[in-house]
């Protein structure tokens, strides 16, 4: 049964939080373990790009350097924007991996009903440049073509269309609903055909392969694959609705208001690190293996043979 | 049949975990990861990682996708053939000294049987019997069925026998491997009565 209906999108829910819920140590455990080791690769990362420049340029210029982004303002948002895009490139690899690997435990789970918290380290070690190709496959494609739009509309309205787009002032009011419900959508859409990707790379294809594997699958089954990214962000907007409601209703600047945060927004968090992101991994593989099963025929011909025999080293003797 | 030449899939097979994976189960029957896992004593994940690497060099496939009432999406993978045969030159030349220690131990442990190889002449028994496991793995990778239909249809222990069988006459037809199988033959023939001799000296 590949195609969505309520009862199959309510199941994938269901089994992947029943799966993440039952295994919810190993998954602390990993996810603790595995951001620490992409914290360390961040750090090693900023030194490759911070030292040179050091060297280059001195402290005092490197840190005026920095300062001219700032001074730069709205007038030369694009030029950030580009640089932004560009310097956080690096920056987030790590942290795709790491998202990747915990794929490759939710693959253990939904293939053999269980894991082990090294295991995400055996993923991480083994997928690393694959899931890091991923990760930038997929910031690319999500965040390529905002920037690309905000390019275009520079070169054609000027720097200034960029302060109507994402800050809300003057004429923008108008704009900006329409702008972010594109973004929306664009998100959405765009996340949810790659929501395929890491899974991917976890059965063993490549980066372009697990790239075009998704998108297929997104197009061939449209509803299962994107029916299940828009059911998680629902439950993810749902969980993070009270949150914003109570922003509304005690001020964060009043004693109460800052309790009430707390009190929801800390377990609310904990549950979404350590059962969220597993339970979507773990939906996400496992709509991706019933999805990509006998995809292909990959029977080869039988061959001539008898049962019961090892690798025989000396043939019949 | 199939013989591997490939040196870096017999490197690949060298791995104790991946041999037992594909020669004791997954030639016979298509399995599961958890059911490796069980049988192996290995985890899960580490007999994924396996099934993966041969997955990827084409020794394993998957079989067919099962769903079972707990959620869980179990795979059935097999081997691509129900047989293999490690080319032995290629071997030796994959593994280095290993094989041929490998030939040597075998060759040596031989003296249970009465035959004891002297040091001097253990290089030459080695050359006559890779001679020899090269010759019968060439030909017994070839296809004999003509029938392969009627073959499929066939219980897994009958076809094992009547393979067995048909390759042992296809070998018995070849005048290279007559010959040197009479070598290797003679040779071990003249082991047994040197010994024979040295112990009625004794």
């Amino acid at each position: 049964m590949k195609n969505a209906s309520f009862q199959t999108l309510l199941d994938d829910l269901k089994i992947s939080f029943k799966f993440a819920l039952k295994n919810v140590i190993s998954y602390v455990l990993a996810i603790i373990g595995v951001f620490i080791v992409a914290g360390l690769l961040l750090i090693i990362v900023a030194a490759a790009v911070f030292i040179p420049l050091l060297l280059l340029m001195g402290f005092e210029n490197m840190v005026l350097w920095f300062e001219s982004f700032a001074l730069m303002g709205s007038a030369q948002g694009a030029t950030i924007a580009l640089g932004i895009f560009l310097f956080a490139l690096p920056f987030v690899t790590p942290f795709f991996v790491a998202s990747g690997a915990l794929f490759g435990m939710s693959r253990e789970i939904v293939e053999s009903e269980g894991t082990t918290a090294e295991g995400v380290f055996q993923w991480f070690k083994r997928k690393f440049f694959s899931l890091a190709g991923g990760g930038i496959v997929m910031f690319l494609i999500i965040a390529g073509p905002v920037f690309l739009i905000s390019f275009g509309a520079v070169a054609i309205f000027g720097d200034q269309v960029l302060n109507l787009a994402f800050v809300s002032s003057g004429s923008a009011s108008i704009l900006s609903p329409i702008l972010v419900g594109l973004g929306v959508i664009w998100f959405v859409l765009s996340s949810g055909s790659l929501a395929m990707l890491f899974p991917a790379i976890i059965d063993g294809h490549s980066v372009v392969e697990a790239t075009k594997r998704s998108f297929r699958m997104t197009v061939d089954y449209f509803d299962r694959v994107i029916g299940f990214w828009i059911a998680f962000i629902l439950l993810l907007v749902v969980l993070v609705t009270p949150m914003i409601v109570a922003i509304f209703a005690f001020p964060p600047s009043s004693g109460i208001g800052i309790a009430a945060m707390g009190i929801y927004a800390i377990p609310m968090g904990i549950f979404l690190a350590f059962v969220g992101l597993p339970a979507l991994s773990i939906g996400l593989t496992r709509v991706y293996m019933i999805l990509s099963a006998d995809d292909e025929d990959l029977s080869p011909d039988d061959e001539e043979g008898e049962s019961g025999s090892g690798p025989s080293f000396l043939g019949g003797l | 049949m199939e013989v591997i030449e490939d040196k870096n899939l017999i490197k690949l097979l060298m791995e104790p975990t991946r041999a037992k994976i594909v020669f004791d189960y997954l030639v016979k029957d298509a399995m599961t990861v958890k059911q490796l896992s069980e049988v192996t004593g290995k985890n899960p994940g580490t007999i994924l990682h396996h099934i993966q690497k041969l997955k990827e060099v084409g020794i394993v496939f998957e079989e067919r996708t099962e769903q079972t009432q707990t959620g869980i999406v179990q795979r059935y993978y097999r081997a691509t053939a129900r047989e293999y045969r490690m080319g032995i030159s290629e071997m030796v030349q994959a593994t280095g000294e290993d094989a041929r220690k490998r030939l040597k131990s075998i060759i040596e442990s031989l003296s249970v049987y009465g035959i004891d190889v002297p040091e001097s002449q253990i290089e030459e028994a080695v050359e006559l019997m890779t001679a020899m496991i090269g010759r019968e793995n060439e030909i017994s990778s070839r296809n004999l069925i003509v029938d392969e239909d009627s073959y499929d249809e066939l219980p897994s222990s009958i076809r094992g026998d009547a393979s067995r069988i048909m390759r042992r006459f296809a070998l018995e037809e070849d005048s290279q491997y007559r010959e040197l199988r009479e070598n290797w033959h003679a040779f071990l023939s003249l082991a047994r009565s040197r010994n024979k001799i040295g112990a009625r000296n004794e």
